[in-house]
């Protein structure tokens, strides 16, 4: 008589060890996210920085024109 | 900013491709750095430099987004393929579509500020070229 092993089932049953790998995975990804919106809300400080140059050079370039027209 | 919330089923990593911009951003660093020939007022100098520091950032940015989707990714399909217990399930099914959430928000930002950086950089890449002949037709008339 042959001896079959009977093949273990699929686990498709999450254990206690894979949830708590899911829910640090969760909570690294967002802190990476978080991360990004930091670094982001930097980048848009920039942007504003930038901006506010740009007005104040063409208000200055008013301002010249009218003196030198004046 | 834009504020779209999008469903989980819809992330997707979009970041903006950086190919051709950090030529560019070169170009202007070197333009910026010290017996570069340029001649550059003060406001022009900061104008740039924050442009740089702009292009930094979104890079920086987009590295950590890029760093979470691998996460999200895998969490994602263990989280379909296999059966959780209920009451880890809902706890982690919400916390996984709060971060989808804010990821898809977070990639609006960058995509937003990506917007932002290739215009100003067509701008100046317009000036780099005629700075360029500038240069070239110069050194033309010296030799």
């Amino acid at each position: 008589m042959r001896f079959y092993r009977q093949q273990s089932p699929i686990n498709t049953h999450m254990d206690s060890d894979q949830v708590n790998l899911v829910r640090e995975s969760i909570q690294v990804a967002r802190l990476d996210v978080e991360e990004a919106a930091n670094v982001t809300d930097l980048a848009i400080n920039q942007i504003r920085q930038r901006e506010i140059h740009k007005s104040k050079e063409g208000l200055l370039e008013k301002l010249r024109k009218r003196t030198r027209g004046s | 900013m834009k504020n779209s919330a999008k469903e989980p089923e819809d992330l997707n990593l979009q970041l903006p491709p950086s190919k051709g911009k950090l030529e560019l951003i070169e170009k202007l660093r070197s333009v910026l750095s010290e017996g570069s020939g340029f001649e550059l007022t003060l406001p022009e100098r900061k104008k740039i430099q924050l442009l740089v520091n702009i292009v930094n950032l979104e890079d920086e940015a987009a590295y950590f987004l890029d760093e979470a989707y691998e996460f999200l990714q895998h969490c994602e399909l263990l989280l379909k393929n296999k059966s959780t217990p209920t009451s880890d399930a809902n706890e982690l099914k919400e916390s996984l579509k709060e971060t989808k959430h804010r990821f898809s928000n977070v990639q609006d930002q960058i995509n937003e500020i990506d917007e932002y950086v290739i215009q100003a950089l067509q701008e100046y890449n317009t000036i780099l070229s005629n700075l360029n002949e500038t240069d070239v037709g110069r050194s033309e008339e010296n030799e």
